[in-house]
């Protein structure tokens, strides 16, 4: 409850920070608003898939079905926030370059990352009811998470990109104003929040499902 | 344990020899595919990277058509719990590698000769090209041999495997892609970086999977 | 609701160039729509699931 409360706050005043208080950027103009929204669900698009990893990894080695239950949720919310990024940078894409889709290597990462999900999703339907089917959903989520560095960080910085230079550049430098770094982490801190409170709904729901199946 | 990866390997060579099907599948659908590009373009395509396009997608479905085989069989013709009963999971994975590298640099030069036999394309750095189809080639049969496993245990024979595998080794078909282009075309080029990418690439892969196909190759 | 309603007078409040306005209008609401459906979606099927489980018992 103090979770939910906490980031009801904190996106409030990202919301007012976003909308009204950070002055638009130089070239971009007022499209620069969107960065506090797109980078943000493309960070929890990433986290999720982390999480969803790293539970896997955990169940392999503790072989607790409650990890499981963390990667399945952690991967339904990555899947729902790639298809955000994917939207909302496509939007932005068709003021910004005149099209929709431009094949930039950034925009490729992440609509792969929606395949990793989708081929998941896909092999989590054909093995539901397989007694091996956590074994091999934890098993090809940890080669997808072991495979992902390459298509998200590598692939985009071997051939050049569409994506801004003054924000992502090889400095590895977060070239903002104070004002435009502030925002962003507070944008990124509250949508964290939601994350984890959209994973604990997700886990809830399982929970209850399992219930039911026992019963 | 070099004697049990041999008898493995020896095994699954005997088993292709005697039917032939990985040999056959693959021929049928790299001429098919080939031929079927040779007579929508009239032989003529003008973009080096049209051309490293094409051929890396005949030579991926060639191997997705062969590559899940291995496994396929062992559980069709439940020969799979004898493998487990008398050998470690990690000889049956191995042997498992070493065939589908195998099938796939195979695949490769097959693929380059009939494409280069069907299609006009002027290859002006050879050698650059051999090695980055044996890169690839190698990447490919890495990423995929624990996937193949996967969607033989899942059963699902029809485009799992493919759907499993197309998200995971599309970083090194981008770099392979561009590539093999420029084997295609005039300017000299170092092919060092994507040959130390796709190495990498398969590097890492291999050895998450030898340490992850225990847990999923274990009962049946 | 609330929150999309407050975000859409929000937009209005800032916008200087109406095609770039459109833009971020439109892409903050295919955000905040999702989120606020998703989060709605997830509350109901819980409570569905909550009332199985508890009709069972």
């Amino acid at each position: 409850m103090i979770v939910i409360l906490l980031n009801g706050i904190v996106m409030m005043l990202s919301l007012y920070l976003i909308y009204i208080w950070v002055p638009p950027a130089a070239i971009l103009g007022e499209t620069s608003r969107i960065v506090y929204l797109h980078v943000p669900l493309a960070w929890v698009s990433c986290l999720a898939f982390a999480v969803a990893g790293i539970a896997s990894l955990s169940f392999l080695k503790k072989s607790k079905i409650n990890y499981i239950v963390y990667a399945r949720s952690s991967a339904h919310i990555g899947l729902f926030f790639s298809i955000l990024t994917v939207i909302t940078g496509s939007l932005w894409a068709k003021v910004m370059w005149g099209s929709y889709w431009n094949w930039d290597p950034r925009e490729t990462s992440i609509t792969l990352l929606l395949l990793l999900y989708i081929a998941y999703f896909s092999l989590q339907q054909i093995v539901s009811g397989n007694p091996k089917a956590p074994m091999l959903e934890s098993v090809y989520l940890i080669i997808a998470f072991v495979a992902s560095p390459f298509l998200i960080f590598v692939a985009p910085r071997l051939y050049p990109t569409l994506h801004p230079e003054p924000v992502i550049n090889a400095q590895g430098q977060l070239m903002l104003d104070t004002e435009m770094r502030l925002v962003l982490a507070i944008s990124l801190v509250s949508f964290t929040l939601l994350y984890y409170i959209l994973l604990g709904l997700w886990v809830r729901i399982y929970v209850l499902k399992s219930k039911l199946h026992e019963e | 344990m070099i004697k049990a990866l041999w008898r493995n390997i020896q095994k699954d060579i005997l088993i292709e020899f005697r039917s032939r099907i990985i040999v056959s599948i693959v021929l049928s659908f790299s001429v098919i595919v080939t031929i079927s590009i040779g007579f929508a373009t009239g032989g003529i395509i003008n973009s080096p990277l049209l051309h490293a396009a094409i051929l890396w997608i005949i030579i991926f479905f060639s191997g997705m058509n062969t590559l899940s085989h291995v496994f396929f069989r062992e559980i069709e013709e439940s020969t799979a719990l004898f493998g487990v009963i008398h050998y470690p999971a990690v000889v049956i994975y191995l042997s498992k590698l070493l065939i589908n590298c195998c099938v796939m640099v195979v695949i490769a030069i097959m693929v380059i000769i009939i494409y280069v036999f069907v299609i006009s394309v002027s290859v002006y750095h050879g050698i650059y090209l051999i090695a980055i189809l044996i890169a690839g080639s190698l990447s490919l049969a890495f990423a995929t041999t624990v996937i193949g496993a996967i969607a033989a245990l899942a059963g699902a024979r029809g485009g799992l495997f493919t759907i499993l595998a197309f998200p995971v080794v599309l970083p090194l078909f981008t770099v392979a892609i561009q590539s093999t282009a420029r084997c295609f075309e005039q300017q000299v080029f170092s092919p060092l970086s994507a040959i130390i990418f796709l190495l990498a690439f398969s590097m890492v892969l291999g050895m998450v999977s030898y340490l992850l196909f225990p847990y999923i190759w274990r009962e049946f | 609701m609330k929150l999309y309603a407050i975000v859409t007078a929000m937009q209005f409040l800032a916008q200087t160039d109406s095609n770039y306005s459109k833009t971020l209008f439109w892409v903050s609401a295919v955000v905040w729509c999702g989120i606020v459906c998703y989060l709605v979606v997830l509350h109901r099927k819980i409570k569905q699931l909550e009332k199985r489980v508890n009709g069972k018992k």
